[in-house]
């Protein structure tokens, strides 16, 4: 193990490498500093970028936006007092506070240390569960996979409060555009009418790309919030200049804070589809509750930045864990990094850490080395970034969509995939605007021909339908799925209970 | 009913329709299992499903999701335009090639979401003529990404 992490990361270092992974990790900070591009959109602008590259290259490229823009966030956010990206809404509550107060530089510094210390921190249990968990899934037959895949699609069904119904249907929609096309087991065409186009299923990305990308891009249009937020940059405080020993000191001093607020964003990184969003909220609010002077919370006090900011690099190390141990995403950016891996000839699975070693320990260094890149890079550029902020959101997005269409099309080189972008954009809005979220459905995307094969094979190789209950982890896994259900049934009828009061519910949504 | 249950009775409507494709798929008396057993069941869960949806707008006479004030045409304005252009764009690309088409593409997006003035249109050709030749420039020369040529090119 220890050798082919020497060897990833000694590949990591050649020139080429290095500067790609670099791009992408400047992309992720601009990206994640803009308000209204969130991560997944850059992930989504940069991807076409990585089909002429090496797998490893590729990845690493897209794991530096994938951290750049986890710390791009808080720079709009302490600045302008705008999130930049939904994993840094609670670092505004203190960040914000504290530049107005004639601290910036120590706001944001605060942010970009606790950051690398919250990813470096929550790096270690990704090296050491991301092998570990793939090796103990290598024990799973068919059974266990099936009853894996249903319990995430159950546990993203749970986090929709207030749309249980609307969740399920989504993810079963996401199952079914899964089945359009040739079968996985047998290749047989099915509900093509007659189509040439939808002999295939359609392509993964494209629609991955389509659902977000529009339903993102046109909100932020709709929100009018672009002139707001160049009013706010025109009056961001320039001058960033701090003791970065007396930010090392106040952050150090805070060792429960920085550990606790770490290991809640390792957690929910884990969680599938729950992301950053809900990290850093939650971190905040545990940071609060531990406090022994919450009362100064919400004022411009470092406790909170940090207790954000590490939670949300964190959260990065935790998706990651869930996709390369089991093939799941932890949240929509490694849903889009699935498909990298696919366009890149990968098969995301348990067999990913074995087989292809040198790409997922590569993963693993590049998750380090682009933390520290992240630092140099805002250290050299913050002031850039507070220019790019100023363009307006109608500039930016005609030449993300374009971006976008260059994605899709590159995929095959064909114009069917552009029409499936197009169409799985306007299903997306479409969802969007009629409350339907839209996490369970890119699960059901990214998981319904694994669920279908483990199912097919399962019953093929022994049609006892029991096994699925009887074999131990098969049969825990879907206890915990009924449990997430239940749980899920309950948090719709307490939703319904405060609807009936006239209460607003209290909608957690999935970080899709 | 209310918009959710028009939507529940979409779907059921769609349900039945793939059902019915389903109908034609040819089986293998070789495998026990047929290709349409999964898709079935999906669809047997989606419709009983959009039932669920069905009778709860009924129940709710409609109020939850029809309730408020609704927004004007105005507000979906950004979202016309963006795919009317997209769709435009998308039946363009083949015609005329990746350059021509994203420059008015682009142009055509940058004017038509910010203020609607003729003194922003040579600002928006510029930009569109920017985005089509770097990204030309980017995917096709330097990453191999081949872009959609015009169809009159061969």
């Amino acid at each position: 193990m220890l050798e082919t992490l020497v060897a990833a990361t000694a590949a990591l270092f050649e020139p080429k490498v290095l500067l790609s992974m670099s791009g992408g990790i400047l992309a992720g900070l601009i990206g994640g500093a803009l308000p209204g591009i969130t991560i997944t959109m850059t992930i989504i602008l940069v991807l076409p970028f990585t089909f002429g590259m090496e797998p490893l290259q590729g990845l690493a490229t897209l794991v530096g936006v994938y951290v750049g823009g986890e710390s791009g966030g808080l720079v709009s956010a302490c600045l302008l007092g705008i999130p930049g990206t939904p994993s840094a809404i609670a670092t505004t509550f203190d960040g914000y506070p504290m530049a107005r107060k004639g601290e910036p530089g120590r706001a944001v510094w605060t942010g970009i240390w606790s950051s690398l210390f919250g990813g470096l921190l929550a790096g270690v249990p990704l090296i050491v569960e991301a092998t570990q968990l793939a090796r103990l899934a290598l024990y799973f037959g068919p059974w266990e996979f099936f009853s894996l895949f249903i319990l995430t699609l159950s546990v993203v069904a749970a986090l929709t409060e207030g749309q249980l119904v609307k969740g399920l249907i989504s993810g079963a929609a996401g199952l079914l555009v899964t089945t359009i096309g040739a079968d996985p087991i047998l290749n047989v065409p099915r509900m093509t009418f007659g189509l040439a186009a939808l002999q295939k299923s359609p392509e993964f990305l494209a629609v991955l790309i389509g659902l977000f990308s529009f339903s993102q891009l046109i909100q932020e249009l709709e929100r009018r919030r672009a002139t707001a937020t160049e009013a706010a940059a025109a009056a961001a405080p320039s001058n960033l200049s701090v003791s970065h020993v007396a930010v090392w000191k106040d952050i150090l001093s805070q060792p429960f804070n920085l550990v606790w607020s770490t290991l809640v964003g390792l957690w929910i990184g884990v969680l599938p589809a729950v992301g950053g969003s809900a990290a850093n909220i939650l971190a905040y609010d545990q940071a609060k509750k531990f406090s022994k002077h919450p009362e100064k919370f919400g004022t411009g006090i470092s406790d909170g930045i940090i207790a954000t900011e590490s939670s949300n690099n964190a959260n990065v190390s935790g998706s990651l864990i869930t996709m390369m141990a089991f093939g799941i995403p932890g949240d929509a950016v490694t849903a889009v990094m699935l498909g990298a891996l696919i366009i890149h000839g990968i098969q995301p699975g348990p067999l990913f850490v074995t087989t292809h070693a040198k790409v997922a320990y590569g993963m693993l260094a590049a998750y380090f080395i682009a933390h520290f890149i992240t630092v140099a890079i805002e250290a050299a550029c913050l002031r850039i970034f507070m220019r790019v902020i100023r363009v307006p959101t109608h500039l930016l997005t005609p030449v993300v969509l374009v971006f976008c269409v260059v994605g899709a099309y590159g995929l095959n080189n064909v114009m069917d995939t552009v029409y499936t972008f197009l169409a799985f954009g306007f299903l997306g809005y479409a969802m969007v605007k009629t409350g339907f979220p839209l996490a369970p459905m890119v699960l059901g995307v990214v998981l319904g021909d694994q669920i279908e094969t483990n199912l097919i094979r399962a019953i093929m190789s022994d049609g006892n339908l029991w096994l699925f209950l009887t074999r131990p982890i098969s049969g825990v896994l879907l206890v915990l799925s009924v449990a997430s259900f239940g749980l899920a049934l309950y948090q719709q009828r307490r939703s319904d209970r405060r609807a009936a009061a006239g209460k607003a519910p209290e909608t957690e949504d999935p970080d899709f | 009913m209310g918009r959710d249950g028009a939507i529940a009775v979409g779907l059921l409507a769609l349900c039945a329709l793939l059902w019915a494709q389903l109908g034609k798929v040819p089986s293998n008396p070789l495998v026990p299992i047929s290709p349409t057993f999964y898709p079935k069941l999906l669809l047997g869960v989606t419709a009983f499903l959009a039932l669920a949806l069905l009778v709860a707008d009924l129940r709710a006479g409609g109020r939850r999701a029809t309730g408020g004030a609704q927004p004007g045409w105005e507000a979906y304005r950004p979202a016309g335009v963006c795919f009317g252009l997209s769709v435009l764009y998308a039946f363009l690309l083949p015609g005329i090639g990746y350059l021509a088409a994203t420059t008015l593409y682009v142009a055509g997006l940058a004017w038509g979401l910010g203020p609607p003035i003729p003194r922003r249109i040579p600002g928006a050709l510029l930009l569109g003529l920017a985005t089509s030749g770097v990204t030309y420039l980017i995917f096709q020369g330097y990453l191999h990404v081949f872009l959609p040529r015009a169809g009159w090119l061969g």
